[in-house]
């Protein structure tokens, strides 16, 4: 799969939102509120926080890449407990006052009923010398765990 | 209080109502930690010798440890409403070191009243507590559902 093509669809992999994970994700971040376990609802961040990661791997982004804005939008909660994937599509990169921008939108669904979950839109500031062709995925399946 | 407890005292609803402030420091183990759990392992987030070497000088902190901040406060004033219909659209202005002290603030800037319900927007941004520069900045928004329907944050 080459990713240097815009629009391509990019797995990012399948996983489950654990109570595990998102007791470690609320003690990474500070966030005391009993909400989310009492209620059973994850933090959409979480799962935003989760593609980002993925995209670092999957994309081979360079080093120094420099995440600048940030869309999130919650379709309907997180469920604890509930399996759930995630894809991405590329725009093609753009140039900006001698900077290069590359924007990935994405999503990530519950797998069972194929609830849509978050939306997402990711840019990230790029080092100008890297051509769109370099951001090829390390690997061509998705990562499941 | 009991997570079943009405929000319609706690949320602001009012255009001008500030949001409840959320805070915390930035610290080394924080963004190890932030790292563990979310996979984004960018060398600029733990490697001094990569970090030194770039614009920033120095490790930082994941933006989306800081933008927690953001979502925190939200979810602190609106409860089961932002955890599932919350909107978020935020720019990464600055960078936040180990040793800064984040404070998020934010303030309701609309109201709309759809088929939905009522949808209020806030203005948000994430300020460093030691020199007042504007980490984040941006806007939340998110229906609000009937006021004995929803479930308070704490």
């Amino acid at each position: 799969m080459d990713c240097s093509v815009p629009h391509t669809k990019i797995s990012l992999g399948a996983w489950e939102i654990t109570v595990d994970a998102v007791e470690q994700y609320l003690a990474a971040v500070g966030d005391k509120l009993p909400i989310y376990l009492a209620s059973g609802a994850a933090p959409p961040l979480m799962l935003a926080a989760r593609v980002v990661g993925r995209l670092l791997e999957r994309l081979a982004l360079p080093d120094g890449a420099v995440h600048n804005l940030q869309d999130v939008a919650t379709l309907n909660a997180p469920r604890i407990g509930a399996p759930v994937s995630a894809e991405a599509q590329l725009e093609p990169a753009r140039e900006r006052g001698g900077m290069r921008f590359l924007t990935v939108n994405f999503t990530v669904t519950e797998d069972e009923g194929g609830l849509i979950l978050i939306q997402g839109r990711t840019t990230i500031l790029l080092p100008t010398d890297l051509r769109p062709a370099d951001l090829l995925p390390t690997d061509t399946g998705p990562t499941d765990d | 209080m009991a997570a079943e407890a009405v929000i319609d005292s706690l949320s602001p609803r009012e255009v001008g109502d500030t949001l409840p402030p959320a805070r915390r420091a930035i610290t080394r183990q924080a963004i190890d930690a932030y790292r563990a759990a979310s996979g984004d392992n960018n060398p600029l987030h733990y490697d001094d010798e990569f970090a030194a070497a770039t614009q920033f000088g120095d490790v930082i902190a994941h933006g989306m440890l800081t933008l927690a901040l953001v979502t925190e406060m939200m979810t602190r004033a609106y409860g089961s409403d932002w955890l599932s219909s919350g909107n978020l659209r935020v720019r990464f202005r600055a960078p936040a070191y180990p040793g800064d002290l984040l404070e998020a603030a934010g303030r309701l800037a609309k109201r709309e009243f759809t088929d939905n319900g009522l949808i209020v927007t806030c203005n948000v941004e994430v300020r460093n507590a030691h020199n007042g520069s504007r980490i984040i900045t941006g806007s939340a928004s998110v229906t609000l559902s009937p006021p004995t329907q929803g479930v308070a944050a704490e």
